[in-house]
């Protein structure tokens, strides 16, 4: 990938100040660079610094070392901070904690109203991002008779009326049930294929796989860094790190190793079907000769 | 026993009755003035005519805004304690300041005029003509309605710096965050009360013993309430809010003919009402 990155993380070091004289490192001198189109996850057990480093993304935090550079903007710059937040934006992971107004519409607007979108754009973009989620029925509800995954979807919506160019989700799906998950994978999926940049945050192996590529976190440093499938093939590396692989990739590595033919490095589930229907043909081939 | 712990049922936030009637179509903001200006004049009038006139408005006002009167009444009901201690006390001490009429009754401090009498029935008329117009206003405004209202009202405070804007959010927020609320209640009450803790069964007199059986409620309440207004000032800064910046508008109101009308029809009432001699 030679083109300009989005989002440039340059040797970022955080620290929490807990006291005077005790200070808490949260990320130890962290590059990272994310590019225009692409699907990045992030992963590492709690306290690894993956939630710290996704706010930093947006200028939410700033670093105390190094520099993260929007578009070229550093978010340090307190007077362009406008420009960082409405083009990378960021859901959370409490789906009630995030919505500001008492009606569906008038929430989805509440970031357009912030950086001064003039009546009948703002209308088109509130339209535009309650159809994106597909929420357009739900436009004049108050948010407390929605589920969880409908008010996560809401949420989305606020920034994408915003016209972001990246999409940060930090843990946006950790406070839902499976059906609400399988709603935002669903929303977030179709982003991506129209060619929103997006960073998740998350515990699921299941959506790290769907991603273009995964930094794994530790003690705040990347520890691990590829695709999904050369990521989930340090299993042993994994599981000291407290993390989980995906289903198919343990089924796979359990199969491997009492029978070599079957290959190891499968991350998705119909991956797992399409090698059993392909050595199921090829034994019955064998026998059938 | 499991009603006690329903506490999302019965939440109403404001009161609104959608019946969509003339009434719940006004411009709010002006809704808002016309029963500013009837609650002023009311306040204001003293005469018994003038308040007979007033009440005959608002129970014209239930009509026309298809809201049945029973939602006003029950709006009465728990004001009648007070309605009844502030006449007795009128009717006890305020003989020597409404000064004038004749003096029925005299001892001491006590002292019963028609003058008082006439204050204290005048009093009790206007404490329920301005419940009922405050009924006939929430059930026929909804809650985002009326903050929007009122901060289009207060807009002009701004230039004498007052934070309007501020204000209106802060209002939104408490009231988005009540059914939130009352369900983390809900859930911490149950919570409790599995574990043996007793809820409302003291005697009602027990005040000190009441409220301490709270406290493993409203400890925890508080917490979860201030980790949610972290949450919440991250979403809001993630969305670009910065207090006190110029901001655009979603919501926009535009004032019909039926708007003037109806701030007109509150200005002639408020005159015939103050008007009226008797």
């Amino acid at each position: 990938m030679s083109m300009e990155p989005i989002i440039r993380v340059e040797n970022v070091s955080f620290t929490y100040q807990v006291s005077q004289d005790q200070q808490i490192p949260v990320l130890q001198n962290i590059s990272l660079e994310v590019y225009p189109g692409e699907y990045l996850a992030i992963i590492g057990h709690n306290g690894s610094g993956k939630s710290t480093l996704s706010k930093h993304l947006n200028g939410i935090l700033t670093p105390k070392e190094g520099d993260v550079l929007v578009n070229g903007i550093n978010t340090k710059e307190k007077a362009r901070i406008h420009e960082v937040r409405s083009r990378v934006g960021m859901v959370f992971q409490h789906p009630d904690n995030q919505i500001v107004a008492t009606i569906v519409e008038d929430d989805v607007a509440f970031g357009l109203e912030n950086i001064g979108v003039g009546l009948e754009e703002m209308k088109e973009r509130v339209d535009f991002a309650l159809e994106a989620v597909g929420m357009s029925a739900f436009r004049h509800r108050p948010p407390h008779h929605l589920s969880g995954g409908q008010k996560q979807r809401i949420a989305i919506a606020g920034i994408l009326a915003m016209k972001p160019q990246c999409l940060v989700l930090d843990e946006a799906t950790s406070m839902l049930d499976s059906y609400g998950r399988q709603d935002i994978l669903a929303v977030v999926r179709k982003l991506h294929g129209e060619g929103m940049t997006i960073v998740t945050v998350t515990h699921h192996m299941s959506e790290v796989a769907e991603a273009d590529r995964v930094v794994v976190m530790e003690g705040g440093q990347i520890v691990l860094e590829g695709t999904p499938r050369e990521v989930f093939a340090h299993q042993d590396r994994l599981r000291e790190l407290h993390l989980d692989v995906p289903d198919a990739s343990r089924i796979a590595a359990l199969v491997h190793a009492e029978l070599p033919a079957f290959a190891p490095d499968l991350i998705h589930n119909a991956e797992v079907v399409a090698e059993v229907g392909r050595l199921y043909v090829r034994q019955a081939e064998a026998s059938g000769s | 026993m499991s009603a006690e712990f329903e506490l999302t049922r019965n939440i109403t936030i404001g009161q609104y009755l959608p019946t969509a009637s003339v009434v719940h179509r006004l411009d709010p903001r002006f809704k808002l003035g016309a029963f500013a200006i009837l609650i002023v004049a009311i306040a204001i009038c003293n005469t018994y005519v003038g308040n007979l006139f007033a009440l005959a408005v608002c129970l014209w006002l239930f009509q026309v805004s298809k809201i049945p009167l029973h939602y006003g009444i029950s709006g009465i009901k728990p004001a009648i304690p007070f309605i009844i201690i502030l006449a007795i006390m009128q009717l006890l001490f305020y003989g020597e300041i409404a000064n004038g009429g004749t003096v029925y009754f005299q001892y001491g401090i006590i002292s019963i005029s028609s003058e008082s009498i006439r204050l204290v029935i005048v009093s009790a008329m206007r404490f329920v003509e301005v419940i009922f117009l405050s009924s006939v206003l929430t059930l026929s405004t909804s809650t985002t309605e009326l903050t929007h209202g009122m901060e289009r009202l207060l807009g002009p405070l701004e230039k004498v710096k007052f934070p309007v804007h501020a204000f209106a959010l802060i209002i939104t927020i408490a009231i988005r965050f009540v059914p939130t609320f009352a369900m983390e209640m809900e859930k911490m009450m149950k919570a409790q009360a599995s574990r043996g803790a007793d809820f409302g069964t003291g005697e009602w007199w027990r005040i000190v013993q009441r409220t301490k059986d709270m406290f493993p409620i409203i400890i925890p309440l508080f917490n979860v309430a201030l980790s949610r207004a972290e949450d919440l000032i991250l979403a809001m800064e993630a969305r670009c809010y910065m207090p006190g910046a110029s901001r655009t508008r979603y919501t926009q109101y535009k004032a019909k003919g039926i708007d003037y009308a109806a701030l007109g029809a509150s200005v002639v009432i408020s005159v015939v009402m103050l008007g009226i001699p008797w």
